[in-house]
């Protein structure tokens, strides 16, 4: 098949390990790793917008590090532990960032906070205990366009207290 | 956004994948940048071939003389380098104003040079240090001044089937010191308005033995304000001093009007920018 100059790619198999499950999944070459957790696997809680890496609502954790999903080719995460949105919580236990969210009434419409809570838990990885200062730094790479950011990092310092005091 | 992926696991492996296709292809490390301009449409590739899994050129070696940086190292693995950010502060204060932290774990410093924005903060903080590029391609290595790498905006004198490998810092001990300084209309995720680099080495008296002064995206390409620089070498450097070297730095710059800023605030920006980054760095130095 080919389209304009391009001869189009076939499907390949590509191995993930997503939120603790190994898949075997199908996927092109120019897929983006947004592209396999949605339309492979169904795991819509990662957000599609900008596709430009601008506004981080498809944050996802690769290997443990915070990363963009949008413009993170999926043949470059063969063999990779992806962690979405999905995987925060254990059973009906919340992740401490989850609950410390609707605790502090930290969404507004909630488009964005898929990439907000991983973005943050990318962050307190590196940085457990942060300032306000540091976490508006820490989630400067996801943006709300209700401009909610006041009870998110209110939400955030609040997981993070509540992490480090296990 | 349409492209065949070739995973590279050497460079020799790279290079045998190149030999194999047609014009029009691209490495691809990070993609922070590529991926975006692929799909906007700016470049075009039929085929990628994806360096990050060369594993090899991710590791920072320390020797007595220099830091070598695997070019495949991310912004990340280089500004939490406990030992190089140390001696070269202008490096981490570059890698850690680089977006935000989703494209500072994916993107690479050798992206950042390749891609040669004139706006890169960490090839500004690199060419203020006078950095050796290491660069492989088929029929060999070569080393190429930092300065000689760039050609204007999104071109650089690699030669088609060429990679940069690593790229060498030198040590100057403690009578050396750099600074990088960044104007935008935020403290983070921002791309550079100007940026600005100064690394200065004093001798035993105080008197400035060598300097170093680059700008960001005040022209088409990272530039060195070599007349500023040559003010400053074999002089003390006290406040007029360091005026002159700011006005003719500002004079060494070529800046274009663009939506984030306009070439007069740029003008206006750089020479303040440049006398706090000398200021900064000589009072680290006279400490």
């Amino acid at each position: 098949m080919r389209r304009g100059a391009v001869t189009v790619s076939k499907m390949k198999e590509l191995n993930l390990k997503v939120n603790g499950e190994q898949w075997e999944v199908q996927a092109k070459d120019f897929d983006t790793l947004l592209d396999v957790l949605r339309r492979e696997l169904a795991l819509t809680g990662t957000k599609s917008n900008c596709l430009e890496g601008e506004c981080g609502v498809c944050a996802v954790l690769v290997n443990g590090r915070v990363v963009n999903s949008c413009i993170l080719l999926a043949a470059q995460c063969e063999g990779a532990e992806i962690t979405t949105i999905e995987g925060m919580a254990d059973g009906e236990k919340l992740h401490a960032l989850q609950q410390s969210f609707l605790d502090r009434g930290a969404v507004q419409c909630g488009y964005c906070i898929p990439g907000m809570i991983m973005s943050a838990a990318g962050f307190l990885k590196e940085n457990p205990s942060p300032t306000p200062d540091e976490i508006r730094e820490g989630l400067c790479g996801t943006l709300c366009r209700c401009t909610g950011y006041t009870k998110i990092v209110e939400a955030v310092h609040e997981a993070a207290q509540n992490m480090s005091a296990k | 956004m349409k492209f065949n992926l070739h995973s590279a696991s050497s460079p020799d492996h790279a290079f045998q994948i190149a030999a194999g296709l047609k014009e029009g292809w691209r490495y691809i490390a990070g993609g922070t940048d590529l991926v975006i301009q692929l799909r906007r449409g700016v470049r075009e590739a039929a085929d990628l071939i994806d360096l990050s899994r060369i594993s090899a050129l991710r590791t920072i070696e320390t020797s007595e003389t220099s830091f070598r940086i695997g070019a495949l190292c991310t912004h990340k693995d280089l500004e939490g380098h406990a030992a190089l950010v140390r001696e070269f502060p202008a490096l981490q204060a570059a890698a850690r104003v680089v977006g935000g932290h989703q494209i500072r774990n994916v993107g690479t410093v050798g992206g950042n040079l390749a891609n040669a924005s004139p706006a890169a903060d960490v090839a500004v903080a690199l060419l203020a240090l006078d950095a050796k590029v290491h660069v492989r391609g088929p029929s060999g290595t070569r080393e190429i001044a930092i300065d000689d790498l760039f050609v204007s905006s999104g071109k650089t004198t690699l030669q088609p089937a060429e990679m940069i490998e690593r790229i060498e810092v030198t040590r100057h001990g403690d009578r050396s010191r750099s600074v990088f300084l960044k104007v935008g209309r935020r403290k983070a995720m921002e791309i550079s308005v100007v940026s600005a680099a100064v690394s200065l080495k004093f001798d035993a008296g105080g008197v400035c033995e060598s300097a170093r002064i680059a700008l960001g995206a005040v022209g088409p390409r990272p530039l060195r304000a070599k007349a500023a620089e040559k003010l400053l070498q074999g002089e003390v450097v006290d406040a007029a001093l360091v005026a002159d070297a700011a006005a003719l730095a500002r004079d060494e710059c070529t800046p274009r009007s663009d939506p984030r800023a306009s070439a007069a605030y740029r003008t206006a920006v750089v020479e303040g920018l440049v006398k706090r980054a000398i200021t900064q760095c000589a009072a680290a130095l006279s400490r």
